[in-house]
């Protein structure tokens, strides 16, 4: 008989309800997992233990004495350590922040414990969500539990970690130019970065604003379906939130092959990824054809100047948005006797690591006065001929279809000298992110060495049922639900 | 492009401290990457422009957004909810760097 820890949410949330279970036994089982696995995988940046038990206990009582539960009841949460989260530390695993304490929740926070969703600890990641292997933490890199020596993907490594090495059934990240769609890949997970505006940004520690959506990670489509249905939605502190028209569903099978998907296969990118990803993509393809799907070939011609301009406004972004870290509204503690205001800033802003410290000089450069016009207005023009060109491939496709990355994972400590070379790796997910479309991650099977391979599937604005629909058909198909790493 | 003196120049504006033996590292990774900036180059912009406040859709109008809602801060919320940790004191004064 499986574990507590092995099921899927929405079975232990049914369970919970019926009270086969309570939520808190539930939970200290999780929290047994996390100390048991975690020395290994070093997914969390802190966590929330005695908190997350009591919540539980309130749980329990309202369901014995028959008040009714959220959606979420019992259910056990990680989040990013860059979403705020009240009275925990919101590190974004920098030693800048190492003693922030958040004084207020984020919006998706507050959403999931109104639905009694308990939040259980902060995540690791690349610092200030700068990396694509989770290697850039103050507090170590996260190590992937498919082979312990290798990279997990990032930034939100330790989200998708946690979820794939089940000591949580769910997760949130955060997603700037693949950061919950990498990791996903790797990790051998579903990762979703919604349409720009879906879900609230308030309260998540800003990188770059024009870019990134919160979004969710779980190991079945049909727990991360109702997670993304909480957390997203309008609000009034997030401006650039929209209403919702529709509620996210799970259909079946049959339902979904009714609508004879058109999807628009990316074939230079596929052939240009690892040999071993894109044998597993053509895998995946053809499952999709078996299901009735019209597979066509699709290209996106700017896709070769979008690398260039996604970390033109992504850096651009960051040098503003980092320049608020002085260690005076925000910091840590250290004495300023002796110091002189510029001197004193300078020896603060010292604690940021070496990538966050590149980005913001790259960013300052490209923003100052006469390289503006050559960088920044150029990015911005060739950003929104990116999205008309995606407008048009959406009038002939509902979903486009690519890697989610061009490589297999890779050992930690490879890829971490030359930053292009680090950058190159984003070339398949920052596409998604420049035109503000929502994107999925969806495990694509294994290499021979056993490591994962993810497919992604890109649909127009607010086209995240579209991609709900095409994880269904190959969750149905793979079962890779049941693929679960040996630790 | 990146030599050194552009790089201090950049850590000043920035308010970023770097060490001088680290200037030519980091020059080399910021040279690398404008490197590859510079592809943009290739590409011709011109007649393309930068979506303007006209190419927005807005749900809600500017007059319907909610106006600015001022939280009370630590010191006057009711329930304060945070221990004040305040280490750098000298003389009953917080100390703070020179101006």
């Amino acid at each position: 008989m499986k574990s507590l820890f092995e099921m899927p949410a929405f079975v232990v949330s049914r369970k919970i309800k019926e009270q086969e279970i309570t939520s808190e036994e539930y939970l200290s089982t999780i929290i047994d997992r996390i100390k048991q696995v975690d020395l290994r995988i070093n997914s969390f940046i802190s966590h929330d233990f005695e908190n997350a038990l009591s919540k539980s206990r309130v749980i329990d009582k309202k369901i014995k004495d028959g008040v009714e539960t959220g959606l979420m009841a019992g259910l056990p949460i990680g989040i990013k350590d860059n979403i705020s989260v009240n009275g925990l530390k919101n590190t974004c695993a920098s030693r800048m922040l190492a003693e922030y304490v958040s004084p207020y929740n984020a919006t998706v926070i507050d959403k999931i414990e109104e639905q009694d969703g308990i939040i259980i600890g902060k995540l690791n990641m690349d610092e200030f969500g700068m990396g694509t292997t989770s290697e850039y933490s103050s507090f170590g890199p996260v190590r992937n539990p498919w082979n312990l020596e290798y990279v997990t993907g990032g930034s939100s490594g330790g989200s998708a970690a946690a979820v794939a090495s089940l000591q949580i059934p769910l997760s949130l990240g955060s997603d700037t130019g693949g950061s919950i769609r990498c990791p996903s890949s790797f990790c051998s997970v579903i990762g979703i970065k919604p349409t720009y505006g879906t879900v609230s940004r308030n309260g998540l520690i800003s990188y770059s604003n024009s870019l990134e959506q919160i979004g969710p990670i779980a190991r079945t489509i049909y727990d991360l379906v109702p997670l993304l249905n909480i957390i997203s939605g309008y609000d009034p502190n997030d401006n650039t939130t929209l209403h919702r028209k529709y509620e996210y569903q799970t259909k079946n099978v049959d339902n979904i092959l009714n609508k004879k998907y058109k999807i628009g296969v990316l074939d230079d990118l596929i052939d240009n990824s690892e040999i071993e990803v894109t044998k597993n993509i053509r895998k995946i393809i053809k499952q999709l054809e078996g299901y009735g799907c019209e597979i066509d070939s699709a290209k996106i011609h700017l896709s070769d100047y979008a690398l260039a301009s996604y970390y033109i406004i992504a850096t651009a972004e960051a040098s503003s948005n980092l320049s608020r870290f002085d260690n005076v509204r925000y910091g840590y503690q250290g004495s300023p006797e002796g110091y002189e205001w510029n001197s004193y800033f300078s020896e603060a802003r010292s604690k940021f690591g070496d990538e966050v410290k590149l980005r913001i000089l790259l960013g300052s450069y490209v923003l100052s006065a006469g390289y503006f016009g050559k960088y920044y207005a150029k990015a911005q023009k060739l950003r929104s001929m990116i999205k008309r060109e995606f407008d048009l491939l959406f009038d002939k496709y509902d979903v486009l279809l690519l890697p989610t990355m061009p490589v297999l994972p890779f050992k930690l400590g490879k890829k971490t000298s030359q930053p292009t070379e680090h950058y190159n790796l984003d070339i398949y997910t920052i596409l998604a992110n420049l035109a503000g479309i929502p994107a999925i991650s969806i495990p694509a099977g294994m290499s021979e060495s056993g490591l994962p391979v993810g497919v992604q599937l890109l649909a127009n604005a607010f086209g995240e049922q579209q991609l709900i629909d095409m994880a269904v058909l190959l969750e149905n198909a793979e079962g890779f639900e049941k693929w679960i790493p040996k630790i | 492009m990146a030599k050194g003196i552009d790089i201090k120049k950049l850590c000043d504006l920035t308010k970023l401290e770097i060490p001088e033996q680290h200037i030519p590292e980091i020059a080399r990774k910021v040279e690398e990457v404008l490197l590859m900036f510079d592809k943009l180059d290739e590409f011709n912009t011109e007649g393309s422009k930068i979506p303007g406040i006209e190419d927005l859709k807005f749900e809600i109008s500017f007059e319907d957004l909610r106006a600015d809602k001022p939280r009370p801060n630590l010191e006057l919320s009711k329930e304060p909810q945070f221990e004040f940790r305040l280490k750098n004191l000298k003389d009953g004064y917080i100390l703070g760097p020179r101006i």
